[in-house]
């Protein structure tokens, strides 16, 4: 383990290594904060400037950009109540409510504070539970694997907020696009209509790109701007009342938020709903809440930093993202001609160590520039989001065409911006289509091998203990929620019943 | 309104359930099976455009039906509620016109103009080459749907371009499109 650390400290401290670090978190930041941005936008419209960089530099950035944006989406929900980050939109429940009581100040730093404990608690979790959880997995074959992408799914498509016939369904036409192409099993070309651009499926980052940035340009365009509320640096000093008030629900949250991260499939968004309804529940301040609650803010902001960095147990170990931005990030390493899963840390220890040393780094680079800075970055509010928006749009084309040097990149990214808008008119969830559609062609791998393994029968992820169990999980996912609801409305039923024979 | 989004959606998932059918009818010609009994090319397609059409179709009815199932997260937290009671309430409290004084009706007639420029400028990209045709949609975008001035929009869409060529076409080395013009 010391030895790993010292290898991922000479790895992550070169000065190549720190500075794209900056550059990553810095970008994230800026990324977060700006509404119709996030972080998955932000790593899939960079993802190519980090074509002519070593892979571990390239990773470093990306990495940076998802975290630093955790710390930026803060900003937009509590300035202007428009979360810039999907995780972050608890935190306008209290965030917003602060600012307009003149302690916006105040909600960023103890937001910046409390991102900053988890992010070093939960990377401490990390890096003593990924490295065994590989291990344990280099024992797990493709039946095995095949048990935990439908936990994978079944878990994003149960958490994702929603109801869950529109998750799965989501999660279904996800994994279904991600069929066209060359089949894995025969090689026979499905759905190209004899168009060689779809030979080798329909590409993720463009797919990202076109759901994520123009599909959120559009929904803006449609939904109109909010006025921000000034914040100034004098007003960033947090007393220590605030700080000590805070500190149990950043602890809590940090926990909260670990633990939901290192599930495939369950992402920051789900940890920061959590975290805030559990610390709404036993806070000593509970009548605060929904008014300018500190603990409002602290609470879902650490858990949605150390479910970020939790995020990285499941990719890292297994090859299954833990959400939407790391699914492009799992996209990532194979364009860079790396195979997330159990093997990486045998193979490339430089590699994954220097990633997660990187995490360390980066996080203080994001206490020092958020702690005093964040009242600059918040100016980034002002530009008109009229000049912001085309420039969005121009950047996610132009990096959409460096993908692939191809126009075929580009005209898929306005095809999917059109969906991801109309998906979110609708109110169909995004991040488990993203999940199928990474996933799908591993789910088919992993499909294939079971058959062959089982010579066409596919009852052999039965036979399988681990298999059995990881499924058995997944079924009570789906079937809980309902018994909960089944059983608190007849408790309702019954108390009603009491209320009328008194 | 009301009527309008819940049979948006319902319109939306019955063109699911449809892509979900053709999907399995299609991916059925793929074989089901090998010759050896294991899963065919088209094993998954059908299944999963089965599954699609079923739970597409089961969303339009529920859609239809105002029914909304209960989910594992608003169960164990009871927030998600809360939080779109805030934006209900935000909605409600929020009049149709946005920061800068437009009303709904003309942010979505912007919307419209914004996807058909776009769509335009893709078009052109054969004769301008990608980045002018780009640059000239930022500027027309700010102009005459944002209506900015004419200068800082032709200023922001130079520096824009300028910036994007110096990233992607001198640093990464990535070949551009340069149209029939052939400039940049």
């Amino acid at each position: 383990m010391i030895d790993n650390l010292i290898l991922g400290f000479q790895t992550a401290l070169t000065l190549e290594n720190v500075l794209w670090c900056f550059v990553g978190v810095l970008l994230g930041t800026v990324i977060g904060l700006l509404p119709g941005l996030g972080s998955t936008t932000g790593v899939a419209v960079l993802l190519p400037i980090t074509f002519t960089l070593e892979p571990v530099t390239a990773l470093i950035m990306l990495a940076g950009i998802y975290y630093g944006a955790q710390y930026g989406g803060t900003i937009t929900s509590v300035l202007i109540s428009t979360p810039g980050e999907a995780a972050s939109v608890v935190t306008t429940l209290d965030g917003y409510q602060m600012a307009k009581r003149g302690r916006a100040g105040a909600a960023l730093a103890i937001s910046a504070i409390g991102s900053f404990i988890a992010a070093i608690i939960s990377l401490a979790l990390l890096i003593a539970l990924a490295p065994p959880l590989a291990d344990a997995a280099l024992e797990f074959g493709p039946v095995e694997m095949f048990a935990i992408m439908i936990l994978g799914l079944v878990i994003v498509v149960t958490f994702q907020g929603g109801a869950f016939i529109r998750g799965a369904l989501m999660a279904v036409a996800g994994l279904l696009v991600a069929t066209v192409g060359i089949s894995p099993g025969t090689s026979e070309s499905r759905f190209t209509f004899g168009n060689v651009n779809l030979l080798s499926g329909i590409p993720f980052v463009e797919v990202m790109i076109g759901l994520f940035a123009l599909g959120e340009v559009f929904y803006q365009i449609r939904v109109g701007a909010a006025a921000p509320i000034r914040a100034r640096f004098r007003d960033m000093v947090i007393s220590r009342k605030d700080i000590t008030r805070s500190m149990p629900a950043i602890l809590r949250g940090s926990g909260i938020g670990f633990g939901l991260g290192i599930l495939p499939g369950a992402g920051s968004t789900l940890a920061s709903f959590m975290s805030y309804g559990i610390e709404r529940k036993i806070s000593r301040n509970k009548a605060e809440f929904g008014k300018g609650a500190i603990e409002g803010v602290a609470s879902p902001e650490s858990a949605n930093n150390a479910a970020a960095n939790a995020n990285f147990v499941p990719t890292l170990a297994l090859g299954i993202p833990g959400g939407a931005t790391t699914a492009v990030l799992l996209g990532a390493f194979t364009i860079f001609g790396l195979q997330p899963g159990p093997l990486l840390f045998e193979t490339q220890p430089e590699l994954v160590w220097g990633l997660l040393v990187s995490f360390f780094i980066g996080n203080v680079l994001l206490l020092v520039l958020n702690l005093p800075l964040a009242p600059v970055f918040a100016q980034m509010l002002r530009i008109p989001y009229g000049y912001l928006y085309p420039i969005i749009m121009l950047t996610s084309l132009v990096g959409a065409y460096s993908v692939s040097n191809n126009m075929f990149s580009v005209w898929l990214v306005f095809v999917f911006g059109v969906l991801g808008y109309v998906l979110k008119e609708v109110g169909l969830p995004t991040a488990p289509f993203v999940l199928g559609l990474v996933l799908g062609p591993l789910f088919e791998k992993a499909l294939v091998q079971t058959s062959a393994i089982g010579k066409g029968d596919l009852g052999v992820v039965f036979q399988s203990p681990i298999a059995l169990t990881v499924l058995a999980i997944a079924v009570a996912m789906v079937v809980l929620p309902k018994l909960v609801g089944t059983l608190r409305s007849r408790r309702a039923g019954r108390a009603r019943e009491k209320v009328d024979a008194a | 309104m009301k009527l309008t989004l819940v049979t948006a959606k319902a319109a939306f998932s019955a063109l699911l359930a449809v892509a979900g059918a053709a999907a399995a009818i299609g991916g059925a010609g793929y074989g089901m099976t090998q010759e050896n009994g294991q899963v065919g090319a088209g094993f998954l397609p059908v299944v999963l455009g089965t599954a699609l059409a079923v739970l597409a179709s089961i969303d339009v009815v529920q859609t239809l039906r105002h029914r909304e199932p209960v989910n594992l997260a608003d169960e164990l937290t009871g927030v998600e509620a809360e939080a779109d009671a805030a934006a209900i309430d935000t909605v409600a409290e929020a009049p149709d016109i946005d920061s800068l004084g437009r009303s709904q009706r003309q942010r979505n007639r912007m919307l419209v103009i914004v996807l058909g420029m776009t769509f335009v400028a893709l078009l052109l990209v054969p004769v301008l080459g990608l980045l002018i045709s780009l640059g000239v949609l930022v500027v027309a975008i700010s102009t005459v749907v944002e209506r900015r001035r004419i200068l800082p929009s032709l200023l922001v869409g130079a520096i824009a371009v300028g910036l994007i060529h110096v990233v992607f076409a001198e640093l990464l080395g990535v070949p551009m499109p340069t149209g029939l013009i052939g400039l940049i």
